[in-house]
């Protein structure tokens, strides 16, 4: 059996071990655009504050290919797939004949059309080249313009404050990082914010750049706002990179790559898994959990991806959140607890709809956060737990004698 | 692989599983130093539910497929495919915490240790041989043994 595994992320890494755990005797080959072995993602970030060292950036160790039996080609891209003849087609030329392929391609980030916005005036936030070019640039006394506040931005942020770089932040909603935290988080998290220096502007958004003198940028913003800085990152999303499989027959594109229950795309010995995949939030843990399993169903198993809710973690500059699945909902319609303590910035939120725990958001205080998120993911009446539910001793003992008895033997 | 079981209803909430886990996880090997001076209280692996007269010592259950290493940003959490022990590789950790949210007993808990982030979790006391936790129960509330899938 031939596995080629198109991308060296996360998802690619996982589905070698995903595949190994069925076969031991196919030859797996893993084309990577990128000119890295594959590291985690969120980890530039670190890399850039210098909290992490070159040596310490791969997901995996280097043995770790050689154990598998699996090949890399670095720096090389797939630009056409014929499915009739199970071939992909590199940019050097080269075909890779396939039994299987996994398209694990990830996304790239999206930079909206900007009046004066040029390949060379703004920087992305997504790989490990990214921050290697504003390592150079991000020096102290310098200031940055940060294109949106969700968890890129505010991660870059981080990673140029801790470098002395002057950091503002425009968003265009009306609040930090939107999709998680409800306005009353987000109006804690902004205060922080503002506490370490950096400025924020919402419901706002860039409306032009234009290169002076010197090199520094002159911003202006959509409200007519006008600012000054010598670096722009742009940081307001992914979108997936679905190209090899566009037009083809069989294969259903609607932003991401449209997958069945088994991360089959349609086409014969073809899976998906990771940012690509249509409907999938582009997160790591969910990545690792699709490669797997994309790699155990290449291998000959059965195994169903159940889709998982969203969760995050996130922290900067000393300031710890975990969201998940719809930890920023308000209104009428939710049950909504709360403990908030302004002063040490406390907030922990469960957001619970007929019956069940459908959303949670913690800052600064972590406690058992993956116990809310099994019951979450678990659909538990919560109703009998309302009472414990943010106690600070809840824990599994909190819980009906039936369910911790059975935890406590898993 | 051998687990650690808890019996809770041996279990005297004297909270000695969490001394002994400090201790065994420290450079010292000793209480005294342990806590006076490498200021490691307050790191156990093991979490102590109490809702009197019941106890518990909850831990890491070592998942067939951990959901804390399938979140792991850095790649510091790995389930060892010999052993089946999921340990965090600390020099490794940068403590964003996804394990913290993915735990599906809530077994992992944010630490810090020396200024670096240490996500406390059981490994099993996989450097030593024998859980501590376990060598230290004074009532057998701790088991560490080989059972069937759901037994």
């Amino acid at each position: 059996m031939k596995y080629v595994l198109i991308g060296n992320s996360v998802a690619a890494v996982n589905a070698v071990a995903g595949i190994r755990e069925y076969d031991n005797e196919g030859s797996i080959t893993i084309v990577a655009a990128e000119n890295h072995y594959a590291y985690g993602r969120p980890l530039i970030s670190y890399w850039l504050e210098g909290r992490v060292p070159n040596a310490a950036m791969p997901y995996r160790p280097q043995e770790f290919y050689a154990q598998n039996n699996a090949s890399v080609l670095l720096g090389r891209r797939a630009i056409k797939l014929d499915p009739v003849a199970r071939e992909v087609s590199l940019d050097d030329g080269t075909g890779l004949p396939y039994d299987r392929l996994l398209v694990a391609t990830g996304g790239r980030p999206f930079v909206p059309p900007i009046k004066g916005l040029t390949p060379d005036n703004y920087f992305t936030f997504v790989n490990y080249d990214d921050v290697r070019r504003l390592e150079a640039v991000a020096t102290p006394g310098r200031e940055a313009v940060i294109l949106g506040a969700g968890p890129t931005g505010l991660k870059a942020m981080e990673s140029l404050v801790q470098r002395g770089v002057q950091v503002t932040l425009a968003e265009l909603a009306d609040r930090i990082w939107a999709p998680a935290l409800d306005p009353e988080a987000a109006a804690l998290v902004a205060g922080f914010l503002q506490d370490q220096g950096v400025k924020l502007y919402l419901n706002d958004t860039l409306a032009s750049v234009r290169g002076m003198a010197g090199g520094r940028l002159e911003l202006q913003l959509q409200s007519g706002r006008e600012m000054t800085a010598d670096i722009l990152v742009i940081a307001i999303g992914v979108r997936p990179n679905v190209e090899l499989l566009e037009g083809l027959p069989g294969v259903t594109i609607n932003r991401g790559i449209m997958v069945g229950p088994d991360l089959s795309t349609g086409l014969p010995g073809v899976y998906a898994a990771g940012d690509v995949v249509a409907g999938n939030p582009p997160l790591l843990p969910h990545a690792a959990i699709q490669g797997k399993i994309a790699g155990r169903n290449m291998a000959g198993a059965s195994e169903t991806y159940q889709p998982l809710s969203p969760y995050n973690a996130l922290g900067f500059l000393g300031l710890h959140i975990i969201s998940m699945g719809n930890s920023a909902a308000t209104g009428d319609e939710y049950d909504i607890l709360k403990e908030i303590d302004p002063v040490t910035r406390i907030y922990r939120k469960l957001v619970i709809k007929d019956k069940h725990l459908v959303g949670a958001l913690f800052l600064n205080k972590l406690d058992r956060a993956g116990l809310y998120r099994r019951l979450l993911e678990e659909g538990t009446d919560v109703t009998p737990l309302q009472d414990e539910l943010l106690q600070p001793h809840f824990g599994l003992l909190s819980l009906p004698e039936e369910v911790w008895q059975q935890w406590l033997v898993e | 692989m051998k687990k650690v079981y808890a019996r809770p209803l041996w279990c005297m909430n004297c909270h000695l599983c969490e001394v002994n886990c400090i201790v065994a996880h420290s450079r010292s090997r000793d209480l005294f130093r342990a806590y006076k001076r490498e200021n490691l209280r307050g790191t156990a692996r093991v979490i102590v539910e109490e809702r009197l007269p019941l106890s518990v010592a909850v831990q890491c259950r070592h998942c067939d497929d951990p959901a804390c290493v399938a979140g792991c940003i850095s790649g510091a959490m790995v389930k060892d495919p010999a052993t089946g022990i999921v340990y965090c590789q600390e020099d490794k950790c940068v403590g964003c915490w996804t394990c913290v949210a993915a735990c599906p007993y809530g077994a992992i808990q944010p630490g810090e240790k020396n200024g670096r982030p240490l996500p406390l979790k059981c490994d099993l006391c996989r450097e030593t041989g024998e859980p501590a936790c376990v060598a230290g129960c004074p009532n057998r509330a701790l088991v560490w043994e080989e059972r069937r899938a759901g037994a």
